[in-house]
């Protein structure tokens, strides 16, 4: 009961966050709940235009060589142009990758293939679990970038693939595996349905942590920069100064 | 800065307040039981751990003692502080590696002072044997001049003397750049060890509140204060006693740390005076040289140097422009300019011997230093362990899906 609470608690906060205009920290970015990586929707965009650029070029073609378009002949480009679009638009589907992929493939692809993952599986989630999948994503997508300067074979990566790559898909697939209608029967005190969520929090949890931990080095950086640049000139003015 | 002052305009006279570079004592080995409460934790932070504590002890004394419950409640203390003792072990291969690398003397600013240390006594007068001595061919015929040449050396050596100051310089901006590091790791190690505190006080009082029930319940339920002392207030003393170890650990660390900055702040003195006493040599070199053998000698080299490095290199602008008109005064007035000169070169080896006797020191205490920290990472691995191994179980959450984790707020 509390868990419901919670998560209402949860989705009021975050719509208030897009209300105001500002981003709960883990939440969900303003505007579309589901998001796929920047280079799914170029290479989208690319396609259509391609392809409507063909069908104009072969209705000039035609138009030039074989006999005049006439008024059907616009509207059939026209409506050709409009089929093309849509249908490039949703084909081909985005195949989920299998969960082998996850352990094994390349580990700077490992947020985007978990994402599209995680996205195949909403479906077969209870409503708290999806929320709690959304705010993995959000962590993935705030890690993603982090992981361009990682070691393929450091202790982080290692935990990493760890964590989504073996972890997740393990937890998703032990619920999956129970019967839908036992999923929401108490069983010791607890219900499938609360266990996956909160397994799901405290793998969200530890991405954050995670994110942390890669920003740490970074955060120290900076911090060591600027105490640096002010031993050696505001300190250094106040030496001279007295 | 009056101390080249007074040497130059009274080179005969006195020495120059010695250069002193004081080392850093080695930091002593910090014992468990007294490494608690060297940050402080206020008093509001204060009563909500003891809350959370008299929460947990509460929650915990309901339990049926057999019940998984119990077990959960009792994981939840062997794990207690885990996440604060990962932290700050964490942060500990770190503050190793910084005082190892501070001995490695033949890099940096140490093989800059020794390169400039053998062209400084390329030019040394006092090794040129007599410069007043006419110079002759095969002993016999007059040739040449011996001061006039010695001066001339000058020329050649500046370009190599400009960049082994200008190394010096950047030299000691990594030191100022490595001080900044520890300021940073410093201040992590501080956050660190505030939470560890903080631990240390939950700890304790759930040793305190643990002991208390156990009595109480004596009386009523003899079972369960068996199973208190048995198992909850067993692991909270283990833990008691792995937080303080780590905490004296990580504040042996931090005083580590703090003996390496000294040690580069007092390096980089060394390193400014080495590169002041260079110039004001070379610039008494140049006044000397004009008043013995009506030679100009023009160092482009140290002037440019002068006046790009005015602020690098700290006071050297300054000082050398209140001292231009006074050496020149002295050079040209003084019967002896040779040994002002030579007074000047005395000032370099002055500053060079004090930093070499420095580092020497400065080793000592930091080989100590290290080899105490090493051993006391050492010891604390095995509680790391341990701490590594609870963690496997200790972050479950109630059927009530209310986490009793105990960490620091």
């Amino acid at each position: 009961m509390s868990q419901e609470v919670d998560a209402q608690i949860e989705r009021a906060r975050e719509a208030m966050a897009r209300i105001s205009g500002g981003r709960v920290e883990g939440g969900p970015r303003p505007g579309g709940r589901r998001r796929r990586g920047p280079n799914v929707a170029v290479v989208r965009a690319k396609r259509i235009a391609a392809a409507v650029v063909a069908i104009l070029l072969a209705a000039v073609l035609w138009g030039a060589a074989v006999a005049p378009l006439g008024l059907g002949g616009v509207a059939l480009v026209v409506l050709l142009v409009f089929a093309a679009a849509m249908a490039l638009a949703v084909w081909p589907a985005e195949r989920a990758p299998a969960p082998e992929t996850l352990r094994t493939g390349d580990i700077k692809a490992l947020p985007a293939q978990t994402t599209r993952w995680l996205d195949g599986q909403a479906r077969a989630l209870p409503a708290p679990a999806v929320t709690v999948a959304d705010r993995i994503a959000q962590r993935l997508d705030v890690l993603s970038p982090q992981l361009a300067g990682l070691a393929p074979d450091g202790p982080e990566a290692a935990e990493l693939r760890k964590l989504v790559g073996e972890q997740l898909p393990s937890l998703v697939g032990d619920y999956n595996r129970v019967p839908p209608p036992l999923r929401s029967q108490a069983r010791n005190g607890r219900t499938p349905d609360a266990e996956l969520v909160d397994g799901l929090k405290l793998i969200e949890n530890e991405l954050g942590e995670l994110t942390g931990r890669l920003a740490a080095g970074d955060l120290d950086q900076l911090a060591t920069r600027g105490r640096f640049l002010e031993l050696k000139y505001r300190d250094g003015v106040d030496g001279r100064g007295g | 800065m009056a101390t080249q002052t007074d040497t130059i305009t009274a080179p005969a006279t006195e020495d120059a307040p010695a250069l002193t570079l004081t080392p850093p004592a080695p930091v002593p080995v910090v014992q468990a039981e007294k490494a608690a409460g060297l940050v402080p934790v206020d008093g509001a932070t204060k009563s909500k751990l003891e809350e959370k504590v008299d929460g947990f002890v509460a929650d915990l004394v309901a339990q049926d003692v057999n019940s998984p419950e119990f077990g959960r409640r009792v994981d939840a203390i062997t794990a207690m502080g885990s996440k604060e003792i990962r932290d700050a072990a964490g942060q500990s291969n770190r503050f190793l590696d910084r005082p190892v690398r501070a001995m490695d003397k033949d890099t940096g600013v140490g093989a800059d002072l020794a390169k400039l240390r053998r062209v400084i006594e390329d030019l040394d007068p006092g090794r040129q044997g007599s410069l007043t001595a006419p110079k002759k061919l095969f002993g016999i015929i007059p040739f040449g001049n011996k001061m006039r040449d010695y001066f001339d050396s000058y020329k050649s050596s500046q370009t190599h003397i400009s960049s082994i100051l200008k190394s010096l310089s950047s030299g000691k901006d990594e030191l100022l750049m490595d001080n900044a590091a520890i300021d940073t790791e410093r201040a992590n190690l501080w956050a660190s060890m505030g939470r560890l505190e903080q631990m240390i006080h939950l700890s304790k009082v759930m040793d305190q509140r643990l002991e208390d029930k156990a009595n109480e319940l004596d009386h009523t339920d003899p079972a369960k204060a068996k199973a208190v002392r048995e198992s909850a207030l067993f692991y909270t003393r283990q833990r008691t006693q792995d937080l303080l170890t780590q905490m004296a650990v990580t504040v042996q660390g931090y005083l580590a740390l703090d003996l390496v900055k000294k040690n580069n702040v007092e390096l980089v003195k060394g390193v400014d005076r080495a590169s002041t006493t260079t110039v004001a040599a070379l610039r008494t070199a140049v006044t000397v040289a004009q008043a013995l053998t009506n030679q100009k000698l023009v160092l482009d080299q140290i002037t440019a140097l002068n006046t790009t490095t005015a602020n690098i290199i700290d006071s050297t602008g300054k000082l050398l422009k209140d001292n231009t008109a006074r050496i020149h005064e002295q050079a040209a007035s003084s019967a002896i300019p040779v040994e002002t000169l030579q007074r000047a070169f005395q000032n370099i080896y002055d500053t060079m011997d004090a930093i070499d006797t420095f580092k020497l020191k400065a080793l000592d205490s930091m080989k100590a230093t290290v080899g105490t920290l090493s051993t006391e990472v050492e010891k604390s691995r095995g509680y790391i362990a341990r701490a590594e191994g609870a963690s496997q179980g200790g972050r479950l959450e109630g059927p009530a899906a209310e986490p009793f984790k105990l960490e620091a707020l």
